[in-house]
């Protein structure tokens, strides 16, 4: 559709694929003297990630935040109640139940239309 | 199939013990990949964390074994609980119409929680029975299978591989007897297309059920399998890169065969075991390597694009003949 109206989809795709890569690259290297730079520092936030991103929905500011103040919630009460690991554990869980549940995000059902 | 039996009763003439253990476990690998290419190539369900099930069933074979000294039973509920566990995720997720990236999502996250929790079990207070969990030391010296009723007598290498080659291969057969029964149909209707399979009156997500939980007893028996293979089992049955790797096996063999992922299973496994014995490469490097190239230039993967090669090559003389 978008293509028909003369907007190119590989365009956006590419400008849109760079410009994440690049709030990647801004966060490792904000990272970077907090915790030490080794070639597999991020394979711990992929999961997180995009769980996050997922159960926030649409909204790229208002759903990331929520979702990751959610899952921070729980993941923190769980940690204090229990050991870190079954902090992990309560915040997989979390999402799981979350996604199951309101499958398009935070902001699929609340603040929609919010940015 | 016929191939696959003569090649199984051929190869231990040829081969020593210790490249025989190697080539067992491409076959037990190979069981966990026609899993995934079952569910994923044929029932359509974009599943990331296969390696849930796998490492159930290997915890739960080393688990029971380690309990009732008997193998048998372990092996039967090896399969049976990774099938519940199937089950009852199959549920939750399916019968809450979910579509596919919340899946694939849904179940990389439980793997997760599974490789997690056991990770954490070490310390002796975490025992079911008489066997520790071990956490992130694994379970040592887990007991082979044995012939039934007899615990004293272990199965050899040999047998091993017979065992696991006669598995795969009774494993694919009954998959394709499944593919071509009725239910199979349906199955592959719904991944074409859901909307019009339940329009025309099928429920699609019991048939998606049936499907996962199949999938999920055959990589529970792969794992119990690989639990035997290396008499050990650890968390990182659990982990992210098992589960990215079942994904490669099957991308780069050809999704939607079942031949293809064994193929491409056995040849990655077999590659990364030449690739490590030199020092120039890292075989991640080339893995990943690897599955770029296949992705970009062989998108159907091994097993389709020598099928359409082939059918190039004997398709056009066909044609000639024809002409004249």
């Amino acid at each position: 559709m978008a293509d028909v109206l003369g907007i190119s989809p590989t365009r956006v795709y590419s400008i849109t694929f760079a410009v994440g890569a690049a709030l990647s690259g801004l966060a490792g290297g904000l990272l970077a003297p907090v915790s030490g730079v080794v070639p597999t520092m991020g394979g711990s936030f992929i999961a997180k990630a995009f769980i996050t991103v997922i159960g926030g929905g649409s909204s790229i500011l208002a759903g990331t935040v929520s979702a990751s103040a959610l899952f921070g919630l729980i993941n923190q009460l769980a940690t204090f109640i229990t050991t870190p690991v079954f902090g992990e554990v309560a915040l997989f869980i979390a999402a799981v139940v979350m996604l199951r549940m309101l499958p398009q995000g935070i902001t699929g059902r609340f603040f929609k239309g919010s940015l | 199939m016929l191939l696959g039996v003569m090649a199984t009763l051929a190869i231990p003439q040829w081969v020593d013990d210790f490249a025989l253990i190697q080539i067992t476990i491409y076959v037990v690998m190979a069981i966990l990949a026609i899993s995934q290419a079952f569910i994923w190539g044929f029932s359509g369900i974009l599943c990331f964390g296969q390696a849930t099930f796998f490492g159930l069933g290997a915890y739960t074979y080393a688990l029971a074994v380690v309990n009732m000294g008997e193998s048998t039973l372990p092996v039967l509920l090896a399969i049976a609980l990774p099938g519940m566990f199937a089950v009852l995720l199959g549920y939750f997720m399916f019968y809450g119409r979910l579509s596919d990236v919340y899946m694939g999502v849904i179940t990389l996250t439980v793997s997760l929680i599974f490789f997690s929790s056991v990770n954490s079990t070490a310390g002796p207070e975490w025992r079911i029975g008489n066997a520790p969990l071990g956490g992130f030391n694994g379970i040592p010296a887990i007991p082979s299978i044995n012939f039934p009723g007899n615990p004293e007598d272990p199965l050899d290498a040999v047998t091993f591989f017979y065992l696991c080659a006669f598995s795969l291969i009774a494993i694919y057969g009954g998959l394709r007897w499944l593919i071509s029964s009725r239910i199979g149909h349906v199955i592959v209707a719904i991944k074409e297309n859901e909307q019009r399979a339940t329009l025309l009156g099928f429920d699609a997500r019991a048939f998606k059920l049936f499907a996962f939980t199949v999938g999920g007893c055959i990589a529970g028996l792969s794992g119990c399998f690989f639990a035997n293979w290396g008499s050990f089992t650890s968390p990182t049955v659990f982990s992210l890169g098992q589960s990215a790797q079942i994904i490669v096996w099957v991308i780069v063999g050809g999704l939607g065969t079942l031949v293809g992922p064994i193929i491409g299973c056995m040849a990655i496994q077999w590659l990364t075991t030449q690739i490590g014995t030199q020092q120039t490469f890292n075989s991640n490097l080339v893995l990943g390597v690897i599955l770029v190239v296949f992705v970009l230039l062989v998108p159907k993967g091994i097993i389709p694009s020598l099928g359409d090669v082939l059918q190039k090559l004997f398709g056009k003389k066909v044609a000639k003949g024809e002409d004249a």
